[in-house]
């Protein structure tokens, strides 16, 4: 198990040294970052002042493993926007958008799991049919008009739930439940198509002749084997929801990384966005990692002897 | 005397979309403790649904009705749904067709035991653990503490229905029922495994019902058997009576569709029975196998036939009496026991039609995303001729590298070593068109060998089209004198494939394959997929088809029956190695590798009572990753010595027709 786990993290590291390479080039050879630090009505004078005062004109892999070299080291510089270490920036604000995924994720869960599993028991019967409509009615309508109608219903029409801020859990029921809703559909459907094969099994058939009730049938036979390939697009989701969060933390006014990585973005702070996206991918090389193990856990047919 | 299981004109009624239809109607049977009885049928005879009825576990919307269904003083019918759990795996345990997806791949052969004796017998996790070893020790799985924390995936086939064994052993059952328990497993495991259970069933005095399809495993291990046809009991009694002196016309029939050597000779025409196993959702007014039979009466349609007495315990479902249905009129069309003359007057000093020259095949096989691929050796270095109107058979069990030795001969499978010779030219250098003018194929599973989406004559006509053959009026025509010659309608020609029946899609599969007029028709496994039956009728219009033809037939299979009936030379593969090579009477009458005779050991035959011979091969099929040193069969063979870790034997010749690679052979010669 543990020379499984040892060779997941190398390849994780590998595939986290890759994405900060493509990141780098991405953001240092689409324009050229001297003017679009300086901005638009810059002059060409200014622009070669802050070219040398940025380091631009060094050589690019000098200044990508420089980059390395901060990362290391754990400093990652200054951002150009806010004038801090985007060390702080991170830690400040990362709290917000984890809330946010942590919150979503058990939305995603609880919900798609829940109905997935309800809907497998009686394939066509009237659950079944209520959750893939259910299913099909959320992938269908978008993020942020979802959030709009939200806000407009529970927290304009009856004022149950603030709607704008972090201070309190209750700000984050909305987000949470917004965000979350979003991943449902694909849970629901994999968790209904994976019961309905793991229940219509031989070893299910096995589990009854031995004389076990429905309820112990799915809890302690069906369940485990149905979860196997729900893991793994889980951790992919957790992966979209910090995607997601951009436009979520945007249109509820959350202060989180997402609204961090839209404005430095738009402030063409460099610093700050090559480090959200090494951070978000790191987050992503983590969870599969995680789900790697979880699911060699589930599965024993998974542990590479 | 109360029989310990009784079931007393028991029905199955299942709702579907278009209405009710009827899986099982009046069924009547006992057991006993210490008894075996054996149902026999074809598919959807409704002989699995039967004992899924005993066991309570239908799918719901499904109705059971009988005058008695009773184990012990236990009213099965009217049990609740929590009473019948309690039953099941306690007093009555099943045993499965697949032991590798029967038990669940997540968790240890250990908890899957002691939870179900935890279940129903409140004992603590030691008390379970310590039963499951002695069970496991039982069924002769050695080493069984530590098999205990085992995942089923650890284990081989045969290994695996061990532990499903010894698993429903845990509770002491009264009543056990086996539903196809070796039909999965290979020829040399049945064995064992049948042996097993009639051991321990005698021990454990315990009441046993095995379903097959089998007519040999029924026969040898039941006392009295349970002939099911169309979801009625057509026959019933003792085991002997019934087999030895068969009343209804269906089991005479089937017992003469089974190729047995000594009733008739090699290329005989079977006997068959003609037609079709009828669909459930027929409405039948009378005898339900009326449309298929020779002897059918007027009385045949004046209502339901009941069951009849025909002494001695056995009982059949009849208008005729015992004495008109056993008065020497076949019951069966064409049979013809054949002159023994099949296989004779083929040209051995010809020069070979097809050609395996020291061909071999590897295939680099990856067992982790980090690991090295290793070589696996599916065919090692086997030279082979086929020369015209031979039928030369390739046998072995899965995984011996017959289907990638045919997956070669074909085409299909570039050789890593050695070539393929067509026709004397290199079938590498021949293109796809030039090679299927002159070989073709006949697949096992005729359900997902043809293409759903096109018409039968499509199907059948597409090689015409892809060679050019002819204008579309000579090729409709080639396709009607094909169809008819193979025994399909006309009116199929614009039916899909989902509208017949596996026996009439393997037809169309053999239409198909012969419209080019091929010399050699590569044929895997062309019968195993087809109720037994329905194999009679294909098996002869092979033979028809090879006579008129004059084709030349490479078979894959593993039914020594059919090759004893249908090769003129059998070739015999272990490990990706050909241990033995002869002429079919030779190989059969004297075999000379010890794999060899455990093979022909392992066929069963139709003898009642006869018991099942024990072929004792010891360790499972090896991995052939990891083949053993020297000759492979070493660690399963019981005359092995040392130089047979050693050192690999070749291919001696004991005749000019016998070849076997074996040491104590070579010892012999020299």
């Amino acid at each position: 198990m543990l020379k499984f786990i040892l060779k997941r993290l190398a390849l994780g590291l590998a595939v986290a040294f890759t994405v900060s390479l493509a990141t780098f080039l991405m953001l240092n050879l689409a324009a050229d970052p001297a003017s679009m630090v300086a901005g638009e009505d810059a002059t060409q004078e200014a622009i070669e002042q802050i070219r040398v005062q940025y380091g631009f004109d060094r050589p690019l892999y000098v200044r990508f493993f420089e980059w390395i070299g901060q990362l290391v080291t754990g400093d990652f510089g200054d951002s150009y926007y806010w004038k801090q270490p985007v060390f702080d920036l991170l830690i400040d604000r990362a709290p917000v958008t984890l809330t946010l995924a942590a919150g979503a994720l058990t939305v995603t869960v609880v919900l798609g799991l829940t109905l997935g599993v309800l809907a497998a028991l009686k394939p066509n019967g009237w659950l079944d049919r209520f959750a893939l409509s259910f299913g099909t009615a959320a992938q269908a309508v978008p993020n942020f008009w979802f959030g709009l109608i939200l806000i407009i219903l529970l927290g304009v029409t009856f004022p149950i739930f603030p709607v704008s801020g972090d201070s309190t859990w209750m700000h984050f029921v909305l987000p949470c439940f917004v965000l979350g809703t979003s991943a449902v559909p694909q849970v629901l459907r994999l968790t209904r198509t994976g019961m309905i094969e793991v229940l219509g099994s031989d070893y299910i058939r096995t589990a009854r002749a031995k004389g076990f009730r429905p309820r112990q049938i799915l809890f302690r036979h069906a369940l485990r084997n149905a979860l196997l390939p729900i893991v793994s697009v889980i951790t992919i989701q957790i992966g979209y929801k910090l995607g997601g969060s951009v436009i979520t933390e945007s249109v509820f006014a959350l202060n989180g990384l997402g609204r961090l990585a839209y404005e430095s973005i738009l402030g063409a702070d460099i610093p700050t966005v090559q480090m959200l996206v090494f951070f978000f991918a790191l987050v992503f090389i983590i969870l599969s990692i995680l789900g790697d193990i979880l699911n060699a856990w589930l599965d024993p047919r998974m542990r590479v002897e | 005397m109360t029989a310990l299981l009784e079931v007393q004109d028991m029905s199955v009624t299942l709702k579907l979309a278009e209405g009710e239809m009827t899986a099982v109607q009046d069924v009547s049977f006992t057991v006993d403790r210490g008894e075996t009885l054996g149902i026999v049928g074809e598919s959807g005879s409704g002989k699995s649904v039967s004992s899924m009825a005993i066991m309570g576990l239908l799918p719901r919307g499904t109705r059971t009705d009988a005058t008695t269904l009773r184990l012990g003083d236990v009213d099965l019918l009217s049990a609740s749904e929590d009473e019948m759990a309690r039953m099941r795996g306690n007093k009555i345990a099943m045993i499965f067709q697949e032991p590798m997806t029967s038990l669940n791949p997540v968790y240890t052969i250990g908890r899957q035991m002691t939870e179900l004796m935890q279940l129903h017998k409140g004992v603590s996790g030691a008390q379970a653990r310590a039963r499951a070893v002695d069970l496991l020790e039982k069924v002769g799985i050695t080493a069984a503490e530590s098999r205990l924390s085992q995942y089923p995936h650890q284990l081989s086939g045969g290994l695996r229905q061990r532990v499903m064994i010894a698993m429903m052993l845990m509770n002491d059952p009264e009543l056990i029922i086996a539903d196809e328990p070796t039909t999965a497993l290979d020829v040399t495991i049945q064995a064992q495994i049948l042996n097993l259970l009639k051991d321990l069933q005698k021990e454990l005095n315990i009441a046993l019902i095995i379903i097959s399809h089998d007519m040999g495993v029924v026969a040898r291990v039941s006392d009295k058997i349970a002939v099911m046809y169309a979801g009625q009991v057509i026959e019933t009694g003792p085991v002997s009576d019934v087999l030895h002196a068969p009343v209804h016309p269906y089991t005479q029939g089937l017992l003469e569709s089974i190729p047995v050597p000594g009733q008739i000779e090699p290329g005989g025409a079977l006997g068959s029975i003609p037609g079709l196993v009828p669909s459930l959702k027929t409405r039948f007014k009378g005898c339900r196998f009326a449309n298929r039979c020779q002897r059918v009466h007027d009385n045949c349609q004046q209502g339901p036939v009941a069951l009849q007495e025909a002494g001695s315990g056995q009982a059949y479902r009849c208008v005729l009496t015992p004495a008109q249905l056993r008065d020497g009129t076949p019951s069966l069309s064409a049979r013809d026991a054949g002159d023994g003359s099949y296989g004779k007057g083929i040209n051995m000093d010809a020069s070979p039609v097809l050609q395996a020259i020291d061909a071999g095949c590897t295939f680099q096989v990856k067992q982790g995303m980090f690991s090295a691929a290793k070589p696996l050796r599916a065919v090692d270095n086997i030279s082979l001729d086929l020369r015209k109107g031979e039928v030369v058979a390739v046998v072995g069990e899965s995984g011996c590298g017959k289907s990638t030795l045919a997956r070669m001969l074909l085409g299909l499978q570039e050789p890593t070593a050695g070539k393929i010779i067509l026709g004397g030219q290199d079938i590498a250098g021949l293109s796809d068109m030039e090679r299927s003018r002159k070989l073709q194929s006949i697949f096992q599973d005729p359900y997902s060998s043809l293409n759903p989406r096109r018409t039968i004559g499509e199907i059948i006509r597409r090689p015409l089209h892809l060679h050019g053959v002819g204008n579309v009026a000579e090729q409709r025509a080639k396709v009607d004198t094909i169809m008819e010659r193979v025994g399909l309608p006309r009116s199929f020609y614009y039916n899909y494939p989902n509208q017949l029946s596996g026996g009439q899609r393997q037809r169309v599969a053999i239409a198909r394959a012969l419209i080019l007029n091929p010399e050699i028709v590569v044929c895997d496994e062309p019968t195993s997929a087809l109720d037994v039956s329905v194999q009679a009728q294909i098996l002869n219009l092979l033979l028809e088809l090879r006579a008129e033809m004059g084709l030349t037939y490479l078979l894959i299979t593993h039914d020594m029956a059919v090759v004893e009936h249908i090769a003129t030379r059998v070739v015999v593969m272990y490990l990706g190695r050909v241990v033995e090579v002869a002429d079919t009477h030779t190989l059969f009458s004297n075999p000379r590798h010890p794999y060899t005779k455990a093979l022909l050991k392992s066929v069963l035959t139709p003898e009642p009572g006869a018991g099942v011979p024990s072929v004792d091969l010891g360790t499972a099929y090896p991995n052939p990753i990891n083949p053993p040193s020297g000759c492979t069969f070493h660690p399963r063979c019981e005359f092995a010595s040392d130089i047979c870790k050693a050192k690999a034997p070749v291919l001696e010749s004991l005749s000019t027709t016998h070849q076997s690679a074996c040491h104590m052979l070579e010892e012999e010669m020299a």
